[in-house]
């Protein structure tokens, strides 16, 4: 018998694949992250669920399921919503962190 | 850029936040629907951001609940620079009215300049804009510029090409008038012959087409022919079969004399100026003037110089506002004698200005033989010029009574 963890990912899947036959945008259906970047001087995120940490070298942005770190030099936020966040600066790496 | 002034319409706070969980407190700030921008982190784990004025006032609970410190570093928008300034209401109430002014103004015709004229005086063509209803102070929306350009060129034979655009609050009217073409330009088909003008010898003949009837060292009288534009064909019996028509065309040059007397008094009467004058500042708006101070000269005779000017915003955007200074300076007449070197240097003068006039008509002066005299106490100058100039004028051909079986042909 399947426990609940596994059950929640075996649900997770299954839409992973539904939205890929279906061609459907996962960032709405999903409820993923959107990343956008120019070159290593702007990122914008759009999906978000909050800040977590922030400071100069280190920024720690909440999804749906993961964190993404972004790591990086005189890192500033140009602009900050409940739906969008704007990122500029050095930016030397992002990870997704679960 | 929109974005930016739309929020400064409405009032923009900078503000410096202080504390450990200034994350969660911007994680549910955002999720009420507030908004952050240029967030800078600053030393000592604060934070600088502008939010809008209209946050501000939803943001006590979750500070208390965050325990973040809040505090507001500057303002900025409409709103704090409408209470700094709620003492100025008249300032600011002339600059709108100002403003209104100038765009009001900007829709009408300030200033009309032409452009190409040489021929037709600008005063003939503002006359004639006046008659279409073109003048000053008349707005841009009421002129046609296409049936404005189309009846210039209509109504003015001299003009072959028009523009007329606007430029600011200038109405430019610009055009190209026909050039002069040689020798009259007889455009109709009547066939003309060449008689003398005035009284000349002629010195030289040079026939393009007609049958001439002098020759060089000939003397001739005003209205002698000199060129016919008729040509006799003659049968083999020596009659007159038919006349051929084509329109006499030739240069006669003939020496001629003009007679030229000129008198000169030496007693003269010129104003000259004392040296005391008044000056008046001058503005005017449309009709209304204003001349500062309003006082008036109690001189005899005086000369009155005016330097008046209209104001121009930048290049083209001309105003109906015009101001200057008005000088009034006191003239006394006095009366002299001129010595006679000054009398021969005025003769001298006027002789070449007389002579310069022969030349710009195409006369050219070879002698000259001026003297002067004294009479009854006046300088008269007196002489001849000899010059020599194309003599020739342009009459209709006499036609000779037909006679029976004598043919008639006119040659294009």
């Amino acid at each position: 018998m399947k426990s609940q963890g596994e059950h929640s990912a075996k649900k997770k899947k299954d839409a992973e694949r539904y939205v890929d036959i279906f061609g459907l945008p996962k960032d709405l259906v999903l409820g993923m992250p959107l990343l956008s970047m120019t070159g290593n001087r702007f990122l914008c995120i759009t999906n978000h669920r909050g800040i977590r940490q922030y400071s100069r070298e280190l920024i720690v942005v909440s999804a749906k399921t993961y964190a993404i770190q972004i790591v990086g030099r005189e890192l500033y936020i140009p602009k900050y919503s409940a739906s969008q966040l704007e990122i500029t600066g050095y930016l030397e790496g992002i990870t997704f962190v679960p | 850029m929109i974005d930016r002034l739309y929020r400064l319409m409405f009032g923009v706070l900078i503000v410096r936040l202080r504390g450990r969980n200034i994350a969660r407190l911007l994680n549910l700030c955002a999720r009420s629907g507030m908004e952050f921008w240029d967030m800078e982190y600053l030393d000592g784990g604060q934070m600088r951001m502008r939010m809008h004025l209209r946050d501000v006032y939803d943001l006590a609970p979750f500070l208390r609940k965050t325990r973040v410190g809040f505090a507001v570093e500057a303002r900025e928008g409409l709103p704090f620079f409408l209470r700094r300034y709620r003492a100025r209401k008249v300032c600011v109430l002339v600059v709108l009215a100002m403003t209104f002014a100038v765009a009001a103004l900007s829709m009408r015709i300030w200033r009309i300049e032409v452009i190409g004229n040489s021929a037709i005086g600008e005063q003939t063509i503002l006359n004639y804009l006046d008659e279409k209803n073109i003048s000053y102070g008349v707005k841009k929306s009421a002129i046609d510029n296409d049936a404005l350009e189309l009846s210039l060129r209509q109504d003015f034979d001299g003009i072959i090409w028009a523009s007329v655009y606007e430029q600011g609050t200038k109405l430019v009217v610009s055009f190209q008038e026909k050039l002069a073409t040689a020798g009259g330009g007889n455009t109709d088909q009547t066939c003309m012959d060449l008689v003398a003008a005035k009284d000349a010898t002629v010195l030289k003949i040079v026939t393009r087409s007609g049958v001439p009837l002098v020759k060089a060292g000939d003397t001739v009288k005003a209205g002698d022919p000199l060129v016919l534009g008729r040509q006799e064909i003659l049968s083999d019996d020596e009659q007159v079969r038919e006349y051929y028509y084509k329109s006499a065309d030739a240069d006669v040059i003939a020496a001629v004399v003009y007679s030229y007397e000129d008198w000169i008094n030496p007693k003269v009467f010129s104003s000259r100026a004392t040296g005391n004058e008044t000056r008046q500042f001058y503005v005017s708006v449309g009709n209304w003037q204003l001349r500062f101070p309003p006082i008036f000269a109690d001189y005899d005779d005086y000369e009155t110089l005016e330097d008046i000017r209209q104001l121009v915003l930048m290049d083209s955007f001309y105003l109906p506002v015009h101001f200057g200074k008005i000088r009034q300076i006191e003239q006394v007449t006095v009366e002299y004698t001129l010595s006679e070197d000054e009398v021969q240097t005025l003769a001298r003068e006027r002789l070449n200005q007389f002579l310069l006039d022969l030349e710009e008509i195409g006369v050219s002066i070879y002698d000259k033989n001026v003297m002067i005299e004294m009479v009854d106490g006046q300088y008269h100058i007196f002489g001849e010029i000899s010059a020599q100039e194309n003599i020739t004028r342009a009459v209709p051909t006499e036609m000779p009574p037909q006679a029976a079986g004598e043919e008639h042909a006119v040659q294009e």
